[in-house]
């Protein structure tokens, strides 16, 4: 069964207007409970003591910006918020330094924190297995600068913290490809950091053998996972916003899954009684 | 005019552009499109040479003097030779070693990581381990789990072991394994529909929070252009259609 244009179009119109009224009007009355997976990564960061380095893989370039960026900022926020240093590195691809930047210097800067000394992004190289095992026994050798053009080997930051393992105390990679895994591997295993990993919806349930396998002790996935953590540290942002929208939409796609079935049995039924009557 | 609301009036017809592939595949699409793809190729190549050419060869070899950084950047030049097809040869050597580190620093943590890290959190009393001496009301769930996570396991691997016809036992297992294949797969599904809303709902909040108060209603202009150039493309070419069937018939 082939949709006609109108039919289309009014599918469209419906999903858009799903998507646009909770943001043009919007609305505080459904919750986004946090989850055990997402309070995995909280309570980590929570645990840390002030003074303390973490690391925040910015895997991901703008096509994932949507999912990924409300992570980056809520987790960086909670971050800051307990004093810990901060640093950040994209390994998935160059487009994504942008945003890495952006976040580090807004939310840097929202909470008075000095680049090179609170913070450092060091920006992309490729060959991630190379870099990863490269930061793992020092920074400064993998990065001679950081994305701000800054001597890596002078911050106070990396200083503090030379090296990834024995260095940092947390690793939590936002991921919007296969960069989770060659972080588990050469990262987080035996005598490596403590991870958690944010990723898109599409990518959720694969990831979820590495949370259930406890590889990974935190799993937040797509827009709810970043609007839970919001709510985790008590700052609603983007994905909570977004939250609205996304749940009328489901709501709407369940209705079309069920006038879709019932249009093609009916449709099925008038067929055959056609046949029926011809014969 | 700020810079900043020329970015967002730009940002915001992009994002239209972009959208109005809805209608069909059309002109402004294409533009769009075409642009994406010069800019992010530019884009990657300027940051690979600002961030890795530039500060890993250049200054290390020619400003640190630390001239071992050659060799690497040797083979690397050596690969560029497969666009010559008389010496693409050479371009096996820096292959060959590409291939051999690889594998060789992949193999090990891989198999361990992934393999045998997830064979052994599959079994019921491996994940078991966290949960003993816990109250009934965590312990019970947790078991059911466990129990259901290994059977799902074992009968997904029965549906893939092709040695041993699917009948019987083997076939049930088999089908159970279907059943739980199934299940994953509606899981993914339904996950990736969120994804792409997700990403849909990113262009909206742009287009309503972002770009709309500092942008001075230039996306609702846009959005109207569009659709009137969208509908005048249709309308002159139904004209064209209608006119071209009858030509014939006139004839």
């Amino acid at each position: 069964m082939i949709l006609k244009p109108w039919e289309r179009g009014l599918l469209y119109l419906l999903v858009a207007l799903a998507v646009f009224l909770p943001l043009i009007f919007p609305f505080d009355k459904w919750e986004n409970l946090p989850t055990k997976e997402v309070r995995g990564i909280y309570d980590t960061i929570e645990s840390l003591q002030p003074g303390d380095t973490i690391m925040i893989a910015v895997d991901f370039d703008p096509a994932s910006e949507p999912e990924l960026y409300p992570m980056l900022l809520a987790v960086l926020r909670h971050a800051f918020k307990k004093d810990l240093y901060v640093l950040g590195v994209n390994l998935f691809n160059p487009a994504g330094i942008g945003l890495g930047t952006r976040a580090f210097t807004d939310v840097g800067d929202e909470y008075g924190k000095i680049n090179g000394t609170d913070y450092c992004f060091l920006g992309y190289k490729p060959s991630m297995l190379a870099v990863v095992q490269a930061m793992n026994a020092g920074i400064a050798n993998a990065f001679a600068v950081d994305a701000y053009k800054q001597k890596t080997a002078s911050l106070p930051i990396i200083q503090r913290t030379p090296k990834l393992k024995g260095g940092i105390k947390y690793l939590v990679d936002l991921a919007a490809g296969e960069t989770v895994r060659p972080w588990v591997a050469f990262g987080s295993t035996p005598g490596g950091y403590p991870m958690g990993a944010g990723v898109t919806a599409v990518s959720f349930a694969d990831y979820f053998s590495l949370y259930q396998s406890n590889q990974i002790n935190g799993l937040m996935g797509g827009l709810k996972g970043a609007a839970e953590y919001e709510v985790l540290i008590a700052n609603k942002g983007a994905a909570s916003a977004g939250m609205n929208s996304q749940s009328l939409v489901h709501v709407l796609l369940v209705l079309f899954v069920i006038a879709g079935n019932i249009a093609y049995f009916v449709g099925r039924r008038r067929l055959a009684s056609k046949a029926g009557g011809a014969s | 005019m700020t810079a900043e609301t020329l970015g967002i009036w730009v940002a915001t017809g992009l994002t239209l552009v972009m959208l109005s592939f809805l209608y069909k595949d059309n002109p402004f699409f294409r533009f769009g499109e075409h642009l994406y793809l010069g800019i992010s190729n530019a884009y990657g190549v300027w940051f690979l040479w600002d961030l890795v050419v530039r500060p890993d060869f250049i200054e290390r070899v020619f400003v640190n003097h630390q001239y071992f950084y050659i060799t690497p950047a040797v083979f690397g030049f050596i690969l560029l030779t497969r666009m010559i097809p008389r010496i693409a040869w050479i371009s096996r050597w820096s292959l060959a070693f590409i291939v051999g580190w690889g594998a060789g620093v992949i193999i090990g943590p891989q198999l361990n990581s992934f393999l045998l890290t997830q064979i052994y959190s599959s079994f019921p009393w491996v994940n078991m381990q966290g949960v003993i001496g816990e109250p009934a009301s965590v312990y019970i769930p947790a078991l059911i789990n466990s129990v259901i996570l290994f059977a799902c396991v074992v009968a997904v691997l029965v549906y893939f072991f092709f040695s041993v016809e699917h009948k019987g036992a083997v076939g049930a297992a088999a089908k159970f394994g279907i059943w739980v294949l199934m299940v994953a797969f509606g899981a993914s599904f339904g996950s990736t529909v969120m994804a792409r809303i997700s990403l849909f709902i990113g262009r909206a909040r742009f287009l309503v929070q972002d770009a709309e108060p500092r942008g001075h209603a230039f996306s609702i202009c846009l959005a109207i252009a569009i659709a009137i150039a969208l509908i005048s493309i249709y309308l002159t070419r139904r004209a064209e259609k209608k006119k071209a069937k009858e030509q014939p018939a006139a004839e």
